[in-house]
């Protein structure tokens, strides 16, 4: 992590103002994805001012680079990144070899078709050339939508979404977060039904009880604003009027009387 | 503060009428009335006079009103309005400069006096200025109805009635075929509301083919297509998940005509994208957590599936409100009634 740390601040000035657009700094900029790639760090950012530069200097634009930054995106899934380089290389690029592999292995994450996905990666393996750590941030995502699917799985189909893991390697990721396995084979995740539940969403009005008329009549009476900051009041008696505050006028409610 | 309910017009205008000249409809003459006659409004005035053209200019007028500079302001802020609507070929570009400056004016005016502003305004005014500057500012208000339309199809979720209303009779129709999962729909909606896409670099001029021009907005497209079509079945789902409360995976795959293995991955793909970045503390407005806000949730117990959905019951308190002011309009009319010889 050494020679990432070294390089992060000096490429965070780079990117600061007018430089960030300068074809001068593109070796530096690449040469910091590389250390990205080898120390397995990752700075969003960066990636994307060379994309952009790339996007000026048609020229300049290089495969190899263009392809880890695609591939450090996907390290970061769930987040965006993806798209967002996706936005930033052009139709003709998108086909060439290895980027539209990698395009393809994205589609496939994105989709949660993680059997398939360590499939296609078995077939490219030469594609995570040079990325440290690829392989560990995928199954950190897919742990993730598990984690935010199931509340109990089935052991065998945990370990073929990780990408056919033995026993052992299961054992280490279950110890990570923390699931724990029964005897009849299914693994536990965590309790779902406490945070999803049916939800009825009714409107409340509170009165107070001064509110209500006395026999002898009353003058006017006010009660704390309600959530839509209405304030009933109560005149001579009998009637009933209510105060409209100017924030129920911005809210839509159809013009009333004035 | 602005509360109460009556009209603004300063003496000078609720007493007299505005007469155009023959010569020029610019020339603006003020005559005293008798003090009985009715308030003329702005509508009605418009209606006669200012049909298609503009209002004079508020310099015209200022001599007659005292140079009054609150009264100036919200002239020009009706004078603005009535151009973006109604003068034909609409405002020239210095004329929107002029009316963003105007509400910088009227709005500062609000916000620097110490204490509530002494103005009184009626509230359907309010809503009108604040609608119009909206509008004025983003002129951009059918793009983001349709945005919008896309967004609530992709992500259905409870949002303010009125705009709930404009947007199902502007895209009602066009909201159906994209939850049914139409793309050509999506593609149309996108086209029409978003930017123009430019290329970063100018083309080999000796070797351009023709829809050169078109690249940077198909690619653009391209990205937003591949996800419309990556959340394609979620629609469907979301409306079956709508059904049922419990029930075991392989028999709700089944009626969605899908195998028990599809579809928990489709279920996957759901909670992986009802997910999103919402800001919760923090400097940079993209930091944040991931968030879901959708009203159907669900999680998978071994092979059953367990479906939460937020129910919203009807609102009693507006409709109240309402019959309570209708009935309150009523009275008011029937005492006057009974007051008249």
């Amino acid at each position: 992590m050494a020679m990432f740390e070294q390089m992060r601040a000096n490429v965070g000035k780079l990117l600061k103002g007018i430089d960030r657009y300068n074809p001068e700094n593109l070796a530096t900029l690449e040469r910091y994805v590389e250390t990205q790639a080898k120390e397995n760090a990752y700075d969003l950012e960066a990636n994307l001012a060379v994309l952009k530069l790339y996007q000026f200097n048609p020229a300049f634009f290089q495969t190899t680079v263009t392809a880890q930054i695609l591939l450090k995106a996907l390290t970061n899934l769930p987040h965006t990144d993806f798209t967002l380089c996706k936005c930033m290389i052009d139709q003709a690029h998108q086909e060439e070899r290895p980027i539209r592999q990698i395009l393809y292995l994205g589609d496939l994450l994105e989709t949660c078709h993680f059997q398939a996905f360590w499939q296609a990666l078995d077939e490219n393996m030469d594609l995570l050339e040079g990325i440290t750590g690829f392989e560990d941030s995928v199954r950190k995502f897919i742990c993730h939508v598990v984690g935010i699917t199931y509340q109990h799985i089935d052991r065998w189909l945990l370990a073929e979404m990780l990408g056919d893991l033995t026993d052992s390697q299961l054992k280490v990721w279950m110890s990570k977060y923390g699931w724990s396995a029964d005897e009849s084979g299914q693994i536990f995740i965590c309790s779902q039904e406490e945070s999803i539940k049916p939800k009825n969403i009714v409107e409340k009005i509170d009165f107070d009880s001064e509110w209500w008329p006395q026999a002898s009549g009353c003058g006017t009476k006010e009660v704390p604003v309600d959530r839509n900051f209405r304030r009933y009041s109560l005149v001579q008696g009998q009637e009933i009027c209510i105060c409209q505050s100017p924030l129920t006028s911005l809210t839509g409610l159809p013009a009333e009387a004035e | 503060m602005i509360t109460s309910p009556r009209l603004l017009m300063i003496p000078m205008l609720t007493q007299a009428t505005m007469i155009c000249t023959q010569e020029t409809q610019s020339r603006i003459w003020l005559t005293n009335v008798s003090m009985n006659s009715r308030p003329i409004s702005w509508t009605k005035l418009t209606e006669r006079f200012f049909k298609n053209t503009p209002w004079p200019e508020a310099e015209a007028i200022a001599p007659q009103v005292g140079n009054d500079a609150v009264f100036l302001i919200l002239y020009k802020e009706l004078y603005y309005r009535h151009i973006y609507a109604k003068v034909s070929g609409g405002p020239s570009l210095e004329q929107r400069f002029e009316s963003y400056y105007n509400y910088c004016n009227l709005f500062n005016y609000i916000l620097n006096a110490d204490g509530p502003a002494p103005l009184e305004l009626p509230n359907q005014w309010l809503w009108d200025i604040i609608d119009e500057f909206i509008y004025q500012i983003n002129k951009q208000n059918e793009q983001m109805h349709a945005l919008l339309a896309i967004a609530l199809t992709m992500y259905p979720m409870r949002i303010d009635e009125s705009i709930h209303l404009q947007l199902q009779e502007k895209y009602g129709d066009k909201m159906l075929h994209m939850q049914k999962g139409d793309p050509q729909v999506y593609e149309e909606l996108f086209s029409y509301s978003c930017p123009k896409f430019l290329s970063p670099v100018v083309p080999n001029y000796d070797n351009v083919h023709p829809n050169y021009h078109k690249e940077p907005f198909l690619q653009q497209l391209k990205v937003f297509s591949d996800e419309v079509q990556q959340q394609a079945q979620l629609s469907t789902i979301r409306s079956f998940l709508k059904l049922y409360t419990t029930m075991p995976v392989a028999k709700l795959a089944g009626f969605l005509d899908l195998t028990e293995q599809e579809f928990r991955i489709q279920l996957l793909v759901f909670k992986h994208k009802m997910k999103n970045l919402v800001w919760t503390s923090g400097v940079s407005a993209l930091d944040g957590e991931f968030q879901s806000a959708s009203e159907v949730d669900f999680y998978i117990d071994k092979d059953m599936i367990h479906i939460a959905d937020t129910k919203v019951a009807r609102r009693y308190g507006d409709f109240f409100i309402r019959q309570i002011h209708k009935f309150e309009e009523f009275n008011r009319t029937l005492k006057k009634m009974g007051q008249r010889p």
